[in-house]
């Protein structure tokens, strides 16, 4: 304990390490079978930001026999110190060591986030293979779980899908074995046979000459040749918190969060959250109404956010904004609408944010041209564009942020090159609004991220575009970029390729991921501490050649490293989306038709009504 | 029909405990305004686009400290009950973190602060010569540099040091309670104590010091506490 005091005097932000926030939870370690650890591969700000914390927080600290607590990835000067003076990791509550506990659970939420799950273990003293474990079982889950391999070698279990469904039969299992005091594979079994439980030790997984998978096969009597994913039917119904965690310290979303509906009707061809959180389930105006009452009661917050991957298409948006200004405005309460979609973004609906709400509008096209935008199935036309910007600037709006992808399939420089022609056009539209209607400096933001295919989408098949030619389409926009109105930023096309290495990589890239641990890769999203020399070194030194992940085009038949996950969607579609985009034709969304996805067999979604 | 103004301050005194320790005056104001909301104490907020509560600081403080004395206005709507609204914000506050201890409507401004006491608790790396220490305080000059955000200028912090006393030391440690000079004019912070300690005692090599706000000062020209 002194020496986490002298560490609080130390460093940078202590109140990142102190815990003892609003709304944390207090228990008494000795009265509880299960200590489970939240482990968020990040800072304390980002990962206090995270939804799935506060659900999961709470969801297992409702049990009296289990207590959760926070751990997250101290910055480099806390770390610094905790090496020096062999501090262990230790959670916000209680302060103990991690390798104290009983289940630790990583959040996976981007791949550049790996290299910190290995960083934090080994600042548990805890042994960063699977196998080499004893104790503790550590286990993870999140979006970038339904591609499980490159951790396979880490992570002791994967929960697939909705934690919220699978984690309290986890939980009674683990204490059923700690009762019977089975030795540690027991539990992994038990558990293995839950649906949506994925143990990685119990496969063997093997290879073709070319290094292509020939098969993966489980070795255990309990595991299940296919692992499909767990989803809340009704959200309704479902637990989510009504008490949350107020931080002392600013977090990057400090405020509550309100989730409307989980997946996505759109279907963009390049979006795993858009495949993987299939099918689309809407939470009730009443239901939310109401978690908003008792969380701006139990909280003091001073903004709320409505979140989902598409607000617009919130099927009652309208209702529920009357209803929650009415609670809002006059205590003072601000509401926040990400993720508007452009085609369907009413005047009405603009007004009503409006009379919260000062910000710029930020829309996301993806793509530059028609054609490309049909590609990825984007159902945006730059008519919905112009008439969106329009209303936009005739409402007193200036500033627009629009975010874009590069290297996407079939992208030619021509695709690129229209990105600032549509900037132009939108330009065109402030300027046809009289001097004196409209709202003074016009700014436009042109963001272009890097196009990183996924597991479980129709593109899983593609090539990803290499590092040089990235960056020579980056020169290329940026050369095109006159006007001062308008703002161009990029992403780091050596991280994406990165990304991409993990993102479809298999149980090989473990070694790799040690390699690069034990030469200093760490906070790898975080531009100043990125290496990317290192991480090459890391696959040279394990002989992997990352272009086997990112540069090659793989066969519809080819067996891909995820293909025993089931993620509710099935390859059928995938294929025939994939065959679309090449001719770029266009899918419905799943409100218009059901295109056969296969996420209505999970019930419960948009799809059977 | 002409609306009456009247304008409902409460002064509150609180303690910053040990859960706020570390934090800056930035969150403690948050986290003191979000406890105010849900104890549903009616806090006026400011006009305009941002509208903000109309919270006063007596003195600021900082990082690494914890308080017995810190004070703070509340613009209220109306005239509510203090004993009544200062039981509900302490029940919505975090554990030991903020704990209002009295509180009064005030008419007049803030007092004026000249003065203030701290608790200073120095773990040392070395062994602690509590002797030295004394002497160190009982000189008449140890030129300190005092960085404030405009300008950083030579100061000689016994002028500024009114009473001390050593309240106890160990091998590594000494606890320490210094009255200095607080407040809007001049405003001396506890940790220059230390780095005075510091350069005048060579022998102590500090692994981390607590400081604690004990009491203010007021100058007796006006107001009152």
């Amino acid at each position: 304990m002194i020496k986490i005091t002298q560490m609080l005097n130390n460093v940078e932000k202590p109140g990142r390490y102190t815990g003892g926030e609003w709304g944390s939870i207090v228990k008494n370690p000795s009265d509880v079978d299960i200590r489970f650890a939240f482990c968020f591969p990040d800072i304390y700000e980002v990962g206090m930001s995270h939804l799935g914390l506060k659900i999961l927080y709470g969801l297992i600290n409702r049990r009296n026999d289990a207590y959760c607590e926070r751990f997250f990835a101290p910055w480099v000067d806390a770390e610094n110190f905790m090496r020096e003076n062999n501090i262990p990791l230790f959670s916000l509550e209680t302060h103990d060591e991690l390798k104290s506990f009983d289940i630790a659970g990583f959040t996976l939420q981007y791949e550049m986030s790996y290299s910190n799950i290995l960083n934090m273990l080994s600042l548990a003293n805890i042994p960063l293979l699977s196998k080499d474990r004893e104790g503790i079982f550590v286990c993870a889950g999140g979006p970038c779980g339904y591609n499980p391999e490159p951790l396979a070698d880490i992570i002791d279990f994967f929960i697939m899908g909705e934690g919220e469904e699978v984690v309290d039969e986890i939980l009674d299992e683990y204490v059923k074995w700690k009762k019977l005091k089975e030795p540690r594979v027991k539990f992994l079994e038990r558990i293995a046979q839950i649906e949506g439980v994925y143990v990685p030790s119990f496969y063997d997984v093997s290879y073709n000459i070319d290094g292509t998978i020939s098969g993966v096969a489980p070795n255990n009597i309990n595991a299940k040749p296919k692992i499909t994913k767990r989803i809340v039917k009704d959200l309704d119904s479902a637990y989510y918190p009504e008490n949350i965690i107020v931080p002392f310290i600013e977090v990057v979303h400090d405020r509550i969060m309100l989730e409307l509906f989980r997946g996505c009707i759109r279907g963009c061809r390049f979006c795993q959250a858009g495949n993987v959180y299939r099918p689309v389930r809407q939470r009730s105006v009443e239901t939310l109404i109401e978690l908003a009452c008792k969380l701006i009661e139990n909280t003091g917050y001073e903004e709320i956010s409505l979140t989902s991957l598409s607000s617009s298409d919130y099927t009652k948006l309208g209702e529920l904004l009357s209803s929650l200004i009415e609670i809002t405005s006059p205590q003072n309460i601000n509401i926040s609408l990400p993720s508007l979609r452009i085609d369907n973004f009413t005047l009405e609906l603009m007004e009503k944010i409006r009379a919260v709400r000062k910000s710029g509008l930020t829309f996301a096209p993806e793509a530059g041209s028609q054609r490309l935008r049909d590609v990825i199935n984007k159902n945006i036309t730059e008519a919905d564009i112009a008439d969106s910007v329009k209303k936009a600037f005739e409402g007193g709006y200036s500033s627009v942020k629009l975010y874009f992808m590069m290297g996407l399939p079939t992208e030619t420089d021509d695709d690129i090159l229209e990105i600032p022609v549509l900037a132009k056009k939108i330009a065109d539209e402030y300027y046809k609004i009289p001097k004196e209607k409209r709202q003074k400096g016009l700014s436009i933001t042109l963001s272009t991220s890097n196009f990183v295919p996924k597991p479980h989408t129709p593109f899983q098949w593609e090539p990803q575009e290499g590092i040089e030619s990235i960056t020579r389409k980056q020169k290329l926009l940026r050369g095109e970029i006159k006007q001062r109105y308008i703002k161009y930023n990029w992403h780091e096309a050596s991280l994406s390729y990165l990304e991409g290495v993990f993102s479809r990589g298999d149980r090989r890239l473990g070694a790799a991921l040690i390699a690069a641990h034990e030469k200093g890769c760490k906070f790898d999203s975080w531009h100043d501490l990125f290496n990317f020399d290192s991480w090459m070194q890391a696959f040279l030194q394990c002989g992997i050649d990352p272009d086997f992940y990112t540069a090659r085009s793989r066969e519809y038949d080819e067996i891909l490293p995820w293909q025993h996950i089931n993620a509710g969607v099935i390859k059928k579609f995938l294929v025939s989306e994939s065959e679309k985009a090449k001719s770029a034709k266009t899918t419905h969304n799943c409100r218009e038709k059901c295109s056969g996805c296969g996420a209505a067999d999970f019930e419960g979604g948009v799809c059977i009504v | 029909m002409r609306a009456v103004f009247v304008l409902y301050k409460m002064r509150l005194i609180y303690k910053k405990a040990e859960s706020t320790r570390y934090l800056g005056h930035l969150d403690m104001l948050r986290t003191f305004i979000r406890g105010l909301r849900r104890a549903n104490v009616p806090v006026k907020y400011s006009k305009g686009f941002n509208p903000h509560a109309v919270l006063t600081f007596a003195l600021p403080i900082g990082v690494g400290l914890t308080s017995d004395c810190e004070i703070v206005d509340v613009e209220v709507m109306e005239n509510i009950n203090i004993s009544e609204a200062i039981n509900n914000i302490n029940s919505k506050m975090p554990p030991n973190s903020i704990q209002v201890l009295s509180g009064e409507y005030a008419t007049g401004r803030m007092p004026i602060i000249e003065q203030a006491e701290y608790i200073i608790d120095i773990e040392s790396k070395s062994d602690i010569n509590a002797g030295e220490i004394n002497d160190a305080l009982s000189s008449h000059e140890i030129m300190v540099e005092k960085i404030s955000k405009k300008k950083t200028t030579q100061i000689n912090i016994i002028d500024h040091i009114f009473s001390y006393k050593v309240l106890g030391s160990s091998k590594h440690s000494i606890k320490i309670s210094v009255t200095i000079s607080a407040g809007s004019t001049v405003n001396i912070k506890p940790q220059l104590v230390t780095e005075a300690l510091k350069s005048a005692v060579p022998s102590l090599d500090v692994a981390y010091c607590l400081y604690h706000r004990k009491k203010f000062i007021f100058s007796d020209t006006r107001g009152k506490q």
